[in-house]
């Protein structure tokens, strides 16, 4: 029996797989999205779309944006999806490398502003960004009457440093953020000296995000005071807190933040080009964009979109954060990550 | 009519049965006396169709059966530690050869063995001689075309198995089945059976008659084994 | 002379079929890629090899030892003993099974333990005690305890008969109870990423950094390819030390286990009570930090993805991979206890493959290779035939010492009856492993339950499970979230112990007569 229902699901996979007419307008649009967007989209998320061109979206999930880029350059010209969103400035030129999108310009691409156009702009369209931030515990600051360090360099006190949880560059997405933050900030024959400062005073490495912030953060009971995070931390404190609260618990070092940048483009091979270009589009819309923060917690690209008041009143966007060519960031990754390593592991 | 014509299997590389022939005629009782070891088992198997025989023929009225699988050939086998299935009642276990249009004959065959009532019975609840007679039920109820029984009564006590040597060979008469009976012992043989066949190391010796076997040995380790 | 039984082709293809295309297809497809551009001679590549490796073989090893000694006790009382009690045991020692490796790491954490070898070793008997007290019970419970009495007639002391008539009677499955845990030991990633430090990195770990990171295809196929090496090898001496040593034995013929009593009464419950004291320590620390967040689960606006719908979807995908594996395993087990020689004996060790396997490997290799002849890249189907993947060894691992338990004569019994040989298996087959089946099940349902890695890498439809709402919740900042991160665990891990009780109960009821 049990044999008959696996065939028997897999031939209405087949048929509903032989449905579709080609260069039709589609009735779905598949997205492929990195794990944190597409498990944050609800039956709402593309309702207005929809509602406006009759399509329905499907979105894809597909690990995180390395492993997302990486499985789209192996199918690179016979996609999985119409288009792709979540590619980050350190992904982007392995992406675009990969020759894995198709060209198109958003009709809203002069609402981004230029800082944020770091590819072709007929290839990749920025949808949002967020800051890569040193987030501080305010408890900690008020017992112990440190100031709050201004510039990078403040860090290598053994006071702060010791203070400090970073996360490793080759399994965080803001490890390696911070890292890249730390090679503009000091260039390339001093950074290694910084994190080896860093590291005789005392800094802690985690694996990832999660650990570095829910279990090494002392506003989570942990030791560390200083954490590598964003800048849309404090107000998400605010907005998550158990209990009410009326100032943030946590505030933003507004040295050493690296700009992410995320870009969507329509995948070279889909079967409907023009639908899925409309689909980026909607996706710089002021009517997506404001929707942005509240659910991803990164900031909206098309200046039209206004913030929610959480994120005006509990972060700062920083106004000069470090910004790296994606390719320089794909031709020295690796370089500088064993660099890295060498100097932190050694 | 059951004939085995030029039969040889090797099994773990050691030869079991050597150049087996033999014919089974319609309604007759054969019994095949041995020594343990001497492959009578393996023979029984082989018809069976559940050993593969390296060489020679299993044959059902003239019609090759060598190539047809075990239950396809309607050839009945009671194993000799009965096989009864241990999570099927004794009713279960009986009906199992039996469609379900005929479950009459489940509690035909328990009646057959003096088992009358027994069907809700747990395997797991009878005595050795009731297993025996259930299994002896569970391989006549198909009304099978060859019975082959295994040693039939081996492992039961003596005044049991006197008792059942009797009914067995009723049974079996009355049904007029082909029969074939394995056993090593050589008065339950003579009891049960019309006809016997001496088997050692894999061969048959000798076949005929008690009477005859012992009058006209083909060897000396006939009579000796027979003694 | 020999002639080819269609049947037992069929038996043996249709789980041959479905693991060649979901797994050996794809594999082949990705490692090919990475591998053509390989160059062997790059700076420091064997050196890497060999490094990341060995800490690899000796921590699994070490790891497998740690896990029998933890759970020794444990199987010892539910193995051997029937007491109040038993069946709740063995539900509650499989809950750790399910729990996201990130919940785990965070409660070890919370208890001091990081940035070291013990805390890796640790998480990893917490993890798998479960494995070797429900697969060796198991079998322990089925053996003939009139083998072991005949041991004391013969002058045998309780040491004696354990060790020269229990264990070597629980061969297969303490071999198989070894074999999955050095697996997962072996290819761990999560609780070495999380308490190991940078200092140590498995096999699984590089593989990740490299394909993922710095884009090293080559380098991490080849990665792929040494795990590969290490894990078949492993498994070809489990599978032919299986066979060699696995004997037609009498099932137990109905008897009931003793009841402990005295001494023995308060050695079965402190060894119940320590085990599950001890595993019990981080899971306490997972629902004091719980607390007061259960309420916000259910009310919270910002929380994307109910919990009910996550709930919902976790059991439909459970219910599917438990089919698939059970379909595909007891056909498999059935095709390897009843057929003979080398071939056989391939499919065996490949079945264990898909354990041993790199998840990051076969996520590719599925992207790139199941666009043919259905592109089915994107399916929902995906999904559960991921967890199936998983758990169709455990389905044969627990199936098989039982299947090769059952004398071979009641087969051949229903055959000279006139049954066909799937009536046959359906009859005699199938029954008679039924209680080890639905062990089987419940594992199923437990892995696909808590599976998280495998499945990141298949691009699918987005239906949130609790696993991922509990990784969505956990990679937000707030207070709320981790609360709820951590009162979705608990709810996981309640939702486990409810389905292995569960099934523990129908077992009892259904099949228990023998």
């Amino acid at each position: 029996m049990r044999i008959f229902l696996a065939t028997t699901l897999l031939f209405a996979l087949l048929l509903s797989a032989c449905s579709s007419e080609p260069n039709a307008r589609p009735d779905v649009l598949r997205l492929v999205a990195h794990e944190s967007f597409a498990e944050a989209t609800t039956a709402e998320t593309f309702q207005a779309f929809t509602a406006e061109t009759g399509i329905e979206v499907e979105v894809l999930a597909a690990g995180d944006a390395g492993s997302m880029v990486t499985s789209a350059v192996l199918t690179s010209g016979n996609p999985i999806a119409d288009v792709m969103y979540g590619v980050d400035d350190t992904f982007l030129s392995r992406a675009i490398d990969g020759d894995i999108f198709a060209t198109h310009t958003s009709r809203l691409i002069d609402k981004v502003p230029p800082g944020l156009k770091l590819a072709p702009e007929d290839l990749v369209t920025p949808i949002s960004f967020g800051d890569v931030c040193l987030n501080y515990d305010k408890a900690w600051f008020d017992s112990t009457q440190l100031h709050i360090p201004t510039r990078l360099d403040d860090l290598r006190a053994g006071v702060y440093a010791d203070a400090l949880v970073v996360e490793h560059p080759a399994t965080s997405s803001p490890g390696l953020a911070f890292m890249l933050a730390t090679i503009e900030e000091y260039g390339e024959d001093g950074w290694l000296d910084y994190w080896q400062d860093l590291k005789s005073a005392g800094v802690k490495v985690s694996p990832d995000w999660n650990t570095a912030y829910y279990n090494d953060f002392a506003r989570y009971g942990g030791d560390r005071s200083i954490v590598v995070s964003y800048a849309s931390s404090p107000p998400a404190e605010v907005i998550f807190a158990d209990e009410p609260l009326e100032i943030a618990p946590t505030g933003v070092i507004e040295a050493g933040c690296y700009r992410q940048v995320e870009f969507a483009g329509v995948l070279r091979g889909t079967d409907y080009p023009e639908a899925a270009g409309e689909l980026v589009d909607y996706l710089l819309s002021v009517e997506f964009q404001e929707t942005i923060p509240l659910n991803w917690f990164v900031f909206p690209a098309n200046m039209d979109a206004s913030l929610p008041p959480e994120f005006v009143e509990h972060t700062v966007i920083p106004e000069s954060p470090a910004q790296m060519e994606p390719s320089r960031i794909a031709a020295n990754r690796e370089r500088w990550i064993q660099q890295w390593v060498a100097v932190m592991e050694g | 009519m059951l004939e085995i014509r030029n039969l040889s299997v090797t099994l773990g590389g050691s030869k079991i049965l050597n150049d087996i022939s033999l014919r089974v005629e319609d309604g007759e009782i054969l019994g095949v006396l041995g020594p343990s070891g001497s492959g009578k088992s393996t023979l029984l198997r082989t018809i069976a169709g559940i050993v593969e025989p390296e060489t020679g023929l299993v044959a059902w009225d003239g019609i090759d059966l060598t190539d047809t699988p075990t239950h396809l050939r309607r050839f009945g086998l009671m194993f000799q530690g009965y096989a009864l299935f241990p999570h099927l009642s004794v009713g279960e276990n009986v009906g199992f050869g039996v469609s379900v249009a005929e479950k009459e004959s489940v509690g035909e065959a328990l009646h057959w063995v003096g088992l009358d009532g027994f069907e809700e019975r747990s395997i797991e609840d009878l005595s050795g001689g009731e297993k025996q007679r259930v299994a002896l039920a569970r391989t006549l109820a198909p009304r099978p075309r060859l019975v082959m029984l295994d040693e039939p009564l081996g492992a039961l006590d003596r005044n049991l198995r006197e008792r059942l040597i009797v009914d067995t060979r009723a049974l079996l008469q009355e049904r007029g089945s082909t029969s074939i009976v394995v056993t090593h012992d050589r008065e339950e043989a003579d009891a049960l059976c019309d006809r016997l066949a001496l088997m050692r190391d894999g061969t048959i010796i000798q076949t005929g008659r008690l009477d005859e076997l012992l009058e006209k040995p083909a060897e000396a380790w006939v009579s000796e084994f027979l003694g | 002379m020999s002639r080819i039984r269609w049947g037992w082709v069929l038996v043996g293809a249709i789980p041959a079929v479905f693991l060649g295309y979901f797994f050996v297809y794809p594999l082949i497809r990705i490692l090919g890629l990475g591998l053509s551009e390989l160059n062997i001679g790059a700076t420091g590549l064997q050196a890497r090899l060999i490094k990341v490796g060995w800490f690899t073989l000796w921590q699994a090893t070490l790891s497998t030892v740690l896990t029998f000694i933890a759970a020794a006790p444990l199987t010892w009382a539910v193995g051997k003993y029937q007491f109040k009690g038993r069946s709740l045991a063995l539900s509650l020692v499989t809950v750790p099974f399910v729990l996201p490796t990130v919940v785990v790491g965070t409660a070890f954490v919370a208890l001091g333990w990081r940035d070291s070898l013990g805390a890796i070793l640790a998480a990893h008997v917490f993890f798998n005690v479960a494995v070797v007290v429900r697969t060796v019970s198991t079998q322990w419970r089925r053996l003939n305890p009139d083998l072991l009495h005949a041991a004391e007639t013969l002058g045998a002391t309780p040491g004696q008969v354990l060790r020269r008539v229990t264990l070597p009677l629980l061969r297969p499955s303490l071999a198989a109870a070894a074999s999955i845990v050095f697996l997962f030991t072996f290819t761990s990633f999560g609780v070495v990423l999380i308490l190991g430090g940078f200092d140590y990195a498995t096999l699984e770990v590089e593989i990740y950094r490299q394909a993922i990171v710095l884009f090293d295809l080559p380098l991490a196929a080849s990665l792929a390819v040494v795990q590969l090496v290490g894990v078949t090898g492993a498994l070809y001496f489990y599978s032919r030390y299986q066979e060699r040593h696995s004997a037609s034995w009498e099932l137990n013929p109905g008897q009931t286990p003793p009841t402990p009593r005295g001494r023995t009464k308060i050695g079965v419950y402190a060894a119940v009570i320590l085990t599950l004291g001890a595993l019990a320590v981080p899971i306490v620390v997972l629902v004091a930090r719980s607390m007061g967040s259960y309420q916000n689960l259910f009310t919270d606006s910002l929380l994307v993805g109910n919990p009910l719908d996550a709930i919902r979807n976790s059991l439909t995908f459970a219910v599917m991979a438990t089919l698939i594996a059970l379909t595909m395993g007891l056909l498999a087990a059935t095709y390897v206890s009843n057929r003979e020689g080398g071939l056989s004996r391939w499919f065996d060790t490949a079945l264990m493959l898909p354990l041993g396997t790199s998840a990051v490997a076969v996520g590719f290799g599925f992207v790139i290779a199941l666009g043919w002849p259905v592109d089915l890249r994107a399916s929902i189907i995906l999904v559960p035939v991921a967890h199936a993947l998983v758990a169709i060894p455990f389905v044969v691992r627990i199936v098989l010492p039982t299947m090769r338990s059952i004398d071979p004569d009641l087969r051949s019994a229903a055959s000279t009856l006139g049954a066909r040989p799937f009536r046959v298996w359906r009859r005699i087959d199938l029954p008679l492993v039924g209680r080890a089946a639905l062990v089987a099940a419940g594992f199923s349902m437990v892995i696909s339950l808590g599976e998280f890695g495998a499945t990141a890498f298949i691009a699918r439809p987005n239906t949130a499970t609790i696993p991922t709402l509990i990784f969505r919740l956990l990679s937000r900042p707030g207070s709320g979230s981790f609360g709820m991160a951590m009162a979705l665990s608990v709810i996981l891990a309640i939702l486990a112990g409810a389905i292995i009780l569960g099934i523990d109960r129908f077992r009892a009821g259904e099949v228990g007569s023998f």
